[in-house]
């Protein structure tokens, strides 16, 4: 009995034992134990479809960067005086009662003072073009090369973008091409100057442009992603800055020729925002899809930084929707002959309530109630649309016409006015058609984004002999680039040292 | 067991035989209790004088012979030993007083067993009796007061609601100013297993303290293990404390059962005063017409001027539409019991409290088995089993601050018209919302003992323990402002399993040295699956699930994450005589949690204690029992919170390009970055403790100093702005240090011999926190906390040498009564402005102070200046926590008094900031807001200013709707800090214990009436209702749930 009964603690014993040895073997492999919920840098570059989802990461960054706090439209347009009053209260030291004061916009400065978001674009693209190379052939369902060379030529291209906006808004970028893999020793890097930052564009352009071709393999993509069209358009209008006229005519040639792009009908103007209209070389997409949405809020949401186009809309576009920003309409009477018979077709798909106290701006006014039978949940089903074939005729007459080619300046600008159903402008003197060049960029594009940095490229923001340059800006502002916006200093310097404030609002603009 | 036998059978042959030898005679008796009457099996009885002795029987009973005029001597652990002259009797039954010196209980420390009195450990042991019968969800309530170094404070009132339970000072920096991990929380030990509240707590949908999950009834102690000897042991978790829970088992004898039922209310809450009807209207035009003078008469809002308009004309009770009467009710019923072989317990449990705001409550049904069985003489098990589902009525939401839909300054005027309509919307928010809350608690452990060799003992201990909390919600068209139903369930299963292989040998060797040496090994993994289920548009309000939703409406997820601990450690105990002590802990941990380059940390620590009082210089003074000096010195760690810190995630959840998921790092969220080096937050503590007991320990003293430095803590660094990443969580130049002294005394205020018995326990403790280095060079940190309900900021500063959590405000030094008042700056002739020379001040202002001199006052903040005017000013963290316990028995009755203090703690009351601000932003808000009295208030009067512009010291400024509003009454100056300190009277219990005669009677062996009241009353200076509703950056918003006081009457029955 006794002897029974040690035999089986012996047993014990040895099956302890073994559950013991065999624990401890497998605890080291649990110690290592990565996630399973979502990949790592390890693991997640490998494939097609990671290289794909990566780029569709670097536009979705993009579109956050220039959607955040309407931040598109405040750089581009607001400060070009655009509007007249907004619906948000700390946008109101932007109107020009208050001289543009960049310096104080409360709230906002971690958008508009901090080209972070930018700076997460550029490094998802130095991300895509470090790793997607390395991804090994066989794990590509489609041909290898032509991919990697279309995500990758895509990849210079949205980070030439980022190079391009930063050195309009903020000037003397960071420049980094590089991944970091170890961001928490990064070294501190000095501001560059424009000149290299319009050089790093036109460099990452070149790349782009031998990678990609002008036709889309896939419908769905066209002008929502970059092609070699959006690459020579860019180029066009980074030679603008540079002043390298030749060179932006030749690259507008590209565009208008190769492109296989072509301008909507005047009756159609507003189909240019629903999305791939046949005149947009680059837009953003933000067109409603219940699943995968990707359209912004309709309706006034606490949120600044989720209702981009919804800022311009009130009722009826919106339903309960009170107010939007208020077109200036001063500037509106100014650009536009609203008394003439013959009227620009473009009033009619721009504005909305002229007659009225308040004025909208409805080139971004396709709402989709996701709810329909009660009207709520609207969104705004529209692209931002960021190059198009009627801007790169423009620029190409500009570029023409600083070469001295009236002609051919004259031409381009006609085929503008044409289709927006004005009568043939009418050559009286150089500096005449570069004012009416400028104004027709002002008619063309309100509301998109770029008018301000037409006039500040062309200097005829301050001009006082042109008609539309903005009175508030004084010329010693101008001079000492005051037309730039201001860093968060606060929030970015502790990081790196090296980085200096914009000069002007180093000094006097404080 | 079967040795036991064997001895008592020797035994009685030795008796025998010496018996033959001498005149001897038989004795036979019975030991009892002194303090139940019930009989203890198991008591050493011993002949003075000689080598022999027994051990009392199953009922209690021994059998000895002796020789006459010996002297037995009867001694059991937990009671005082007691001597028995036998003279000429032969029958000798003896009662027992349960022991009052605590030092000889055994506690634990990390795996070892040891007596306290040989401990170098600073561990606080509470019985559960002390505990017991409280109504309160969960024991970390009851335990408030009765431990020094331990701070509870009850932030909310809610049932069921984790509370804040910090031991030694806070060590935790939340960056982001979160209440939930503001502050450092210590791990549990729970009947052998490991559990962290964080971690629980990261990955639970609904909020409910896991704590509140153990029955109070069901806990036999709990050990509070504080210095590093006594937490190194824990490694990598036993930074902020250990604390040892131990459930109940059975004491040897027949089977017992147990029936305890309690039941009773919490208290309404007191309304705060607010002024009504044509009062409140006379107030408000009196008010707006003195402080606005004739243009404020022009412009009266219609709802004060129409007294006549019977939407305006009401007295509406707002606050009553949301308090209720809460009630309580308990019941235990437990069998235990217990033989040579076998010792079972089994407990059953419900306990429902339902809150004092409607849609509140609080429901826990708790099973718990405890079954000891030696299988042979070698081999023993013990398997515990225990179950616990807890239900928990949120109320409006999860978030302590949404209990109240009109709480704090959102009340609105009285003389608004209330209509059932309007009730039932208000209180449809808690009757048509279906809001689940449910917490499923179930633990198994088992544990094998093999004794290999004499004191050779290998233990092998496996458990499992799953937390399943599931929130399911549902909220119909009707509440919805986008006519929408809305319906989720949220769900997540967190499930630990723990293994541990334990070695231990312990011997004396010679008659002098004892030595006891336990090696272990041991490996934890948790595991958590979760799923999320989301549906807008549920097709009908009677779906109350996700069911009929449109697929463009449905949103699901599912998570599976996983971290482990594999873990090797060594205790070593060394005494000599048990005068000299030695302890030394050794502990490494693997954790997955540690980057690859850092996957081990070492855990060591020695200690060491001496008992002067067994030196025989001292042996002769005799009202000295003891006097031990012990000291420490140890590392320990705390790891990440989060499973997968060290790798960098990609983030393919945002959204989506053009129809394609985007995939990108985790740029912003603090873990885009692999982090190779990422390693335990080291804490290195030195312990210097006193334990002296006298007058035959009826006074008992323990006095801890301690210094305690938390280094390399995990910080969430800001990246440099290129590299695209924000931020990072890493270790950091960032460590605090906390400092400080408890005393503990407890004492017997009469002697053992009085019928009348009166004990007392006073304790406190004093903690010096402060910020030794911050990362990036010292560099002083800034953050503000936004009020959950208003957006009202208060700026904190974090600076080496201050403490954590420091406000940063200007300061508020009264109010201008005249214009000459107002400093002049003499450079540029202009008086003193406020925000940025927008706000030439003018009489009725508060004196803000220029603190930096430039005849502006504002923060600056906005220049790229984070201090301006900004000073740090007061200090969150309770400086002395303590408690002071009484204990009074006569005859029958007993009564008990707990009590707990706060002193030195400096809060801010952002209900009143917030209640000004909003009348102050205009006239509109301040004819729709409730309001008090106001004339009681003391805003600036500008009659009374002009009278005495000198003498005249306003306590508020000028409040004037209608005139300038510069934030004047937000909490960014010292307007509303007040003195936090408190006394709270936690509990009075008043107990009864029928007599035997009744007992007998009634066929019962014990029964016991009581009754408690819970959160008696509190002294305070400060002007908030109950001080110690107070978050841990010690800010009031008067929108948590109030803590309310409780009345509960209760019978015992032991059959």
């Amino acid at each position: 009995m006794k002897l029974q009964m040690k035999k089986y603690i012996n047993k014990y014993i040895i099956a302890i034992i073994i559950c013991g040895v065999g624990l401890i073997t497998s605890c080291k492999k649990y110690i290592n134990e990565g996630p399973i919920d979502t990949p790592t840098d390890n693991n997640f570059w490998t494939s097609e479809r990671a290289a794909e989802s990566g780029l569709a990461g670097a536009y979705g960054l993009l579109r956050t960067a220039l959607t955040n706090g309407q931040a598109y439209f405040i750089f581009g347009d607001a400060t070009a005086n655009e509007f007249s009053a907004y619906e948000n209260f700390e946008l109101g030291s932007l109107s020009s009662i208050n001289q543009w004061n960049f310096n104080y916009v409360p709230y906002r400065e971690p958008i508009l003072h901090n080209w972070t978001s930018f700076y997460q674009v550029i490094s998802q693209c130095n991300l895509i073009l470090s790793k997607v190379p390395n991804i090994a052939a066989a794990n590509f369902q489609d041909d290898p090369v032509a991919t990697k060379n279309q995500i990758m030529g895509e990849a210079y291209f949205i980070r030439a973008y980022c190079y391009y906006y930063i050195t309009q808004v903020w000037g003397e970028p960071v420049i980094v091409t590089q991944a970091y893999t170890d961001p928490i020793n990064a070294k501190p890097i000095a501001r560059s100057k424009d000149a290299d930052g319009f050089n790093q564009v036109v460099s990452d352009l070149k790349k782009s442009a031998s990678l990609l071709s002008y036709n889309y393999s896939n419908a769905s993509q066209v002008a929502v992603q970059a092609g070699k069209g959006s690459v020579f358009a860019l180029l066009s209008k980074v030679y603008m800055w540079q002043k390298q006229y030749q060179l932006a005519s030749a690259a507008a040639d590209s565009v208008i020729q190769h492109g296989g792009y072509s301008l909507e009908t005047g009756a159609n103007f507003s189909h240019i925002f629903k999305g791939q209209s046949p005149e947009s070389i680059f837009e953003i997409n933000m067109i409603y899809s219940p699943n995968q949405n990707e359209a912004q809020r309709g309706d006034a949401t606490n949120d600044n930084n989720n209702n981009v186009f919804s800022v311009f809309l009130g009722d009826p576009f919106v339903k309960g929707k009170s107010y939007g920003w208020s077109v200036n309409k001063d500037l509106v009477n100014s650009l536009y002959d609203t008394t003439a018979s013959k009227k620009d077709v473009r009033i009619k798909s721009t504005f909305y309530g002229l007659q009225s106290a308040r004025t909208l701006m409805v080139k971004y006014a396709n709402v989709i109630y996701q709810n329909p039978q009660q009207q709520t949940l609207p969104f705004v089903s529209n692209n931002m649309v960021v190059l198009r074939l009627a801007d790169i005729f423009l620029l190409k007459a500009e570029a023409d016409l600083n070469q001295g080619n009236t002609g051919s300046a004259l031409m381009y600008l006609n085929r503008v006015r044409q289709r927006a159903g004005l009568d043939p402008y009418v050559f009286t003197s150089q500096n005449d058609l570069l004012y009416t060049i400028m104004d027709e960029r002002g008619r063309e594009l309100y509301g998109e984004g770029q008018w301000y940095f037409d006039l500040v490229r062309s200097g005829l923001i301050t001009n006082p002999n042109y008609d539309n340059s903005i009175d508030g800006y004084l010329p010693n502002r101008i001079t000492n680039r005051g037309y730039l916006w201001p860093l968060d200093l606060r929030t970015l310097l502790p990081q790196d040292p090296l980085l200096t404030q914009n000069a002007w609002w180093a000094s006097a603009g404080q | 067991m079967m040795n036991i036998y064997k001895k008592i059978l020797i035994c009685c042959m030795l008796l025998f035989y010496y018996g033959l030898a001498y005149a001897q005679v038989n004795i036979t008796g019975t030991v009892k209790g002194a303090d139940d009457g019930r009989p203890i099996p198991g008591v050493s009885v011993t002949v003075k004088g000689e080598k022999r002795g027994l051990v009392t029987d199953s009922e209690g009973k021994f059998k000895i012979s002796v020789t006459p005029n010996t002297i037995l001597r009867f001694s059991f652990i937990g009671f005082d030993a007691k001597e028995v002259d036998v003279k000429e009797k032969t029958v000798i039954n003896v009662s027992l007083q349960p022991s009052k010196n605590e030092l000889n209980n055994v506690v634990v420390v990390g795996y070892h067993e040891i007596k306290q009195r040989t401990t170098t450990a600073a561990i606080t042991v509470i019985s559960g009796k002390d505990i017991e019968n409280l109504p309160a969800p969960s024991f970390d309530i009851a335990l408030q007061g009765k431990v020094t170094g331990v701070n509870i404070q009850n932030f909310s009132g809610q049932p069921g609601v984790r509370n804040t339970f910090t031991v030694r000072g806070n060590s935790a920096l939340s960056s982001n100013l979160s209440e939930a991990n503001a502050l450092s929380t210590p791990l549990f030990i729970i009947d052998g297993v490991p559990t962290s509240l964080t971690d629980l707590g990261n990955y639970d949908n609904t909020q409910t303290d896991v704590l509140a999950g153990i029955n109070i009834n069901d806990i036999e102690s709990i050990q509070i293990a504080k210095d590093a000897a006594a937490t190194a042991i824990w490694g990598s978790r036993g930074a902020n404390g250990v604390i040892t829970i131990k459930t109940k088992r059975a004491v040897k004898g027949k089977p017992q059962i147990n029936l305890n039922v309690y039941g009773g209310f919490s208290d309404q809450p007191k309304l705060t005063e607010t002024a009504t009807g044509s009062y409140e209207r006379n107030q408000k035009l009196n008010f707006l017409t003195q402080q606005g003078g004739v243009r404020a008469i022009g412009s009266l809002p219609q709802m004060l001027t129409d007294s006549l308009n019977p939407a305006f004309n009401n007295a509406t009770n707002w606050q009553g539409l949301f308090y209720r009467k809460g009630y309580i009710h308990n019941v235990d019923l437990s069998i235990a019991g217990a033989t040579d072989a076998i010792n079972y317990r089994f407990s059953l449990n419900n306990y429902d409290e339902n809150g004092v705001l409607y849609g509140t409550g609080f429901k826990r049904y708790s099973f718990r088995s405890n079954i000891d069985y030696q299988i042979n003489d070698k081999l023993s098990t013990e398997v515990n089993i225990s179950f616990s589902r807890v239900d928990r009525q949120p109320g409006l939401g999860n978030d302590p601050h949404e209990v109240n839909p009109l709480s704090g300054f959102q009340q609105p005027s009285s003389l608004y018209y209330t209509n059932d309509t309007d009730i039932a919307r208000y209180r449809g928010q808690y009757d048509q919302l279906r809001n689940l809350d449910r917490n499923d608690l179930l633990t198994g452990f088992i544990g094998l003992h093999y004794k290999i060799l004499p004191g050779l003992l290998y233990k092998i201990e496996g458990s499992g323990s799953t937390n399943m909390s599931e929130n399911q919600f549902s909220s119909p068209t009707t509440l919805s402002a986008q006519g929408i139903a809305t319906s989720y369930d949220y769900s997540s299963n967190y499930v630990s399993a723990n293994v541990n292989n334990v070695l231990s040998y312990g011997r004396k060797i010679g008659t002098n040295h004892n030595i006891n040496i336990l090696v272990l090994q041991n490996f934890q993994r948790d595991v958590v699956n979760s799923k999320n289920i989301y549906g807008d548009n549920v097709p009908d309000d009677n779906i109350k699930v996700v069911q009929g939703v449109p697929q463009s409406s449905l949103k699901a997820s599912t998570d599976y994450q996983a971290s482990s601990l594999l873990s090797y450690a060594t205790q070593v105990h060394y005494d000599f005589k048990e005068k000299y002590l030695f302890d030394a802990t050794m502990r490494a941990d693997a954790s997955s949690r540690f980057g690859s380059n850092h996957k081990w940390g070492y855990f060591p620590s020695v200690s060491a204690g001496y008992i002067l009082s067994d030196e025989n210089y001292l042996k002769p003074v005799r009202w000295i029992s003891l006097l031990k000096v012990r000291a420490s010195y140890g590392v320990n760690g705390d790891q990440p919170s989060d499973f997968y810190a060290p790798y960098n995630g990609y983030n393919l959840t945002q959204g989506y390009y053009n129809g394609v998921a985007m995939g990108t790092p985790n740029f912003n969220t603090g873990n885009g970055v692999t982090d190779k080096n990422l390693t335990w937050e080291p804490t290195k503590q030195f312990d210097i403790g006193f334990d002296g007991a006298f007058f035959n320990s009826r006074i008992n003293l323990t006095i801890d100093y301690y210094n305690k430095i938390q280094s390399n803590k995990y910080y969430t660094f800001p990246l440099a702005f290129y590299t695209g990443y924000t931020q990072q969580t890493s270790n950091s130049g960032l460590s605090v240090g906390n400092s400080g002294i408890e005393v503990n005394i407890d004492t017997h205020n009469l002697p053992p011999s009085s019928k009348f018995q009166w004990t007392t326990n006073f304790n406190f403790s004093y903690n010096k926190n402060q910020i030794l280095s911050l990362p990036n060079g010292n560099r002083t940190i800034y953050a503000t906390y936004n009020d959950n309900n208003s957006g009202l900021g208060i700026n904190y500063i974090f600076q080496v040498g201050k403490p954590l959590y420091m406000l940063n405000q200007m300061i508020y030094q009264g109010v201008y009564n005249s214009q000459s008042q107002i400093p002049v700056n003499p450079f540029t002739g202009q008086a003193l402005t406020y925000f940025k020379g927008n706000y030439p001040v003018k009489p009725g202002y508060p004196i803000w102070k220029d603190s930096n001199g430039d005849y502006d006052v504002w923060s600056d903040e906005d220049k790229g200046n984070a201090q301006g005017d900004l000073l740090p000013t007061a200090n969150p963290n309770p400086a002395i926590t303590g408690g002071f316990n009484n204990n009074f028995s006569y005859k029958n009755f007993s009564l008990g008094i707990g009590m707990t203090f706060t002193l030195k703690r400096d809060i801010i009351n952002s209900l009143l900031s917030n209640q000004y601000n909003n009348w102050a932003s205009g006239i509109t808000n301040f004819t729709s807001s409730s309001i008090p009295d106001l004339s009681k208030i003391g805003f600036w009067d500008p009659v009374l200013a002009a009278k005495d512009p000198a003498g005249y010291k306003a306590k508020y400024p000028a409040l004037n709707p209608g005139g300038a509003y510069f934030y004047q009454f937000f909490p960014f100056s010292t307007m509303f800090n007040e003195n936090g300190a408190y006394l709270k009277i936690t509990n009075i219990s008043l107990g009864y214990k029928l007599s035997k005669r009744y007992l007998d009677a009634l066929g019962l062996s014990g029964c016991r009436f009581y009754a408690v009241l819970q959160n008696v009353y509190t002294f305070q200076k400060a002007k908030v209702p109950d001080a110690e509703q107070v978050n841990p950056f010690g800010i009031y918003d008067g929108a948590t749930y109030p803590i309310p006081k409780k009345v509960t009457l209760g019978v015992s029955v032991q059959f």
